[in-house]
């Protein structure tokens, strides 16, 4: 089976004054189809700017990244944003929403840039708040009306609409307290199962990371281990 | 991306934050209102002030005597009786764009009708005087060659005369008014002219020949024949040069003048007064208008402003949109949309409270309310090209944001 994402010699230097500092340091690393795997590792380990260039929201300064078989390097800016839109989602810590905006208009907005007609994006986005659990009454809803797992699970639903290959999550239980992190990551495992998704995330906390199937371990840009996870979930999802 | 979508977007963007929207649009609407009222009060002036040229007469050339040095005392223009009715004849005669002159003499004096009684001018004129001043009747006519030949006691009088004259419910033509102990027919009313340039009652007026003037009414010690002014219409406006200098020319023979020797008359141009008037009339307006297109470019920085901090506040949503797959495009667009759409809309009630306060001004203002569609569309077009100019550069600055960089931005 192809790899998702293939890296080989991954490297990206940011310049700092008359120095460089090595963020990802030849990283080599291949992620299959259908697989949830979680990055672990120390602030300034090189994870964040891992999943930013996996992303394709940054280049590397040298080393190749094919995803899906395409050489991400070769390709424009727009072509990148084309990228993001179509095959990739993303969750992040901070959830990210449009404030003073309802669930329903949250979701939408990767349609928004997707000619996707008005109706469709109306159909789909409520289709993806239900996969998530929110019910219709949560549709309308303001995110600050939502409580912190709530509004998640709308920053889930709008990183699902487009039907990506691929979904990022940064430290998506970073801001929740542990039961309701535990429903998050219950919700992530269902639709890694249920639906294939491939998953790679982010996160500080071993419990959350032991939810995946295979655990990256990062120190000083470069990939310390890779193991399988001892699978745990219902421990906690129970 | 389409064109509508981005409307949509920039129309939920603008609907997040609706109290700032409306403040930024409030310069806009400012600017367009102001932009509007003074085109429209200038131009009813101006509307004005025209009706007045053209109340004047077709072309009208006014002769005056001349001043008078008596013992080093200038007694000024109009002073000296030095034009005749014979001057005005030759006139008429010999030079050839004169399409017709009339000679005037007035007189100051109290008119008694049988129901009341009215201090007013007299005028003597021709029956030329009629299309000199480009006055029709209201009703009844004006007297004739013949009257003037035989100085009939006839007359007609202006709607002011009328009014005080008679009850509003009598006619007035046929009726006999009494100037100076002698009784005259009137034979018609002039239609209303209002008020001068220089604000006095044109309708406060008797018209009668002016030789039943001279013989019947004046007690003037001027002599016989001298008239106090002559009027001329010349045949076509681009004629009105050429025929003063005719006039003077006719008139210095007449009159045995030969230069150095002062004129004894003045040729007036009235037109090119009147005209004075109106290019001032425009001048304010154009000052206006340029103090109302600076506010409205001050409306369009107004915007301006508020789109650079709208994009710095912004810069995660930014970051957002970019990483959701907007491409950079999608974001420019964007933004300049949201410009757009705060500037048409600023425009759209711009004009709403522009026509509006127009309308009271022109009641208030006794001009006529005019508000033109080129303007207003003129108006339109440069709210949306004041959105494109001024949003621009907050829009290239939110496109050419890094992605990751906005993610994290605070």
């Amino acid at each position: 089976m192809t790899p998702l994402v293939q890296t080989r010699d991954l490297t990206r230097l940011f310049p700092i004054g008359d120095t460089t500092f090595t963020a990802i340091d030849r990283i080599t690393f291949e992620l299959q189809p259908g697989a949830f795997t979680a990055i672990m590792g120390p602030s300034g380990s090189g994870k964040s700017t891992f999943m930013n260039i996996v992303g394709c929201l940054d280049r590397a300064t040298s080393g190749s990244y094919l995803l899906d078989g395409v050489d991400v390097a070769t390709l424009s800016s727009d072509e990148l944003a084309d990228l993001r839109r179509m095959k990739l989602g993303f969750v992040f810590q901070q959830y990210n929403l449009l404030p003073r905006t309802s669930s329903l208009e949250n979701v939408e907005l990767p349609m928004m840039y997707a000619s996707v007609s008005a109706r469709d994006r109306r159909a789909r986005a409520r289709q993806a708040l239900l996969d998530v659990g929110l019910d219709d009454q949560h549709h309308r809803s303001s995110p600050h009306e939502l409580s912190g797992g709530q509004q998640q699970r709308v920053a889930i639903a709008r990183a699902l609409v487009n039907n990506p290959m691929l979904v990022l999550a940064d430290e998506p239980t970073g801001a929740l307290d542990s039961k309701t992190s535990g429903e998050i990551m219950h919700l992530f495992l269902q639709l890694n199962r249920d639906r294939g998704i491939t998953i790679l995330m982010v996160t500080h906390e071993l419990d959350i990371a032991r939810f995946s199937q295979r655990i990256i371990s990062f120190r000083d840009g470069r990939i310390v281990g890779d193991e399988p996870a001892t699978q745990r979930e219902m421990t906690m999802a129970s | 991306m389409k064109l509508q979508v981005a409307v949509v977007i920039a129309v939920r963007a603008l609907m997040r934050n609706r109290q700032r929207s409306l403040l930024t649009v409030l310069g806009v609407i400012i600017g367009v209102a102001a932009v509007i009222v003074t085109v429209a009060i200038g131009t009813g002036a101006r509307s004005n002030i025209e009706a007045t040229i053209s109340s004047l007469g077709s072309n009208l050339v006014v002769i005056l005597p001349g001043n008078t040095t008596t013992g080093g005392v200038n007694a000024g223009v109009g002073a000296a009786s030095t034009l005749t009715v014979d001057d005005g004849l030759s006139i008429a005669q010999q030079v050839r764009h004169a399409a017709a002159v009339s000679p005037l003499v007035t007189l100051r004096t109290q008119a008694v009708s049988p129901y009341s009684n009215w201090q007013t001018t007299v005028a003597g004129v021709s029956p030329a005087y009629a299309f000199v001043r480009s006055w029709p009747m209201q009703s009844g006519f004006f007297f004739n060659d013949t009257d003037v030949a035989t100085s009939a006691k006839v007359c007609v009088i202006g709607t002011t005369v009328a009014r005080e004259l008679f009850p509003a419910d009598r006619g007035v033509v046929g009726q006999t008014i009494t100037i100076n102990n002698v009784p005259f027919r009137i034979l018609g009313v002039l239609v209303s002219r209002g008020h001068s340039v220089m604000g006095t009652d044109q309708d406060d007026v008797i018209v009668v020949p002016y030789s039943s003037l001279m013989q019947r009414l004046s007690t003037s010690a001027n002599g016989p024949n001298i008239v106090a002014a002559l009027a001329v219409s010349v045949d076509a406006a681009g004629n009105v040069a050429r025929t003063i200098a005719d006039i003077s020319q006719l008139l210095r023979t007449r009159h045995r003048i030969i230069p150095p020797q002062p004129d004894d008359f003045q040729v007036r141009n009235l037109a090119d007064i009147a005209q004075a008037a109106s290019s001032a009339g425009l001048m304010l307006q154009i000052l206006l208008a340029s103090i109302a297109a600076v506010s409205l470019v001050v409306g369009g920085i107004g915007i301006m402003n508020i789109m650079l901090v709208s994009v710095t506040e912004r810069t995660r949503e930014i970051g957002l949109r970019m990483a959701v797959g907007a491409r950079a495009g999608a974001i420019l667009l964007q933004f300049l949309v949201e410009a757009v759409v705060l500037s048409l809309i600023g425009g759209g009630i711009g004009i709403l409270c522009g026509i509006a306060i127009s309308a009271i001004a022109a009641r208030v203002g006794h001009f006529p309310f005019t508000v033109s569609l080129p303007s207003l569309a003129l108006s339109l077009l440069f709210s949306a090209a004041i959105g494109v100019g001024f949003g621009f550069y907050p829009a290239r600055q939110a496109a050419h944001l890094n992605p990751i960089d906005a993610l994290h931005a605070e």
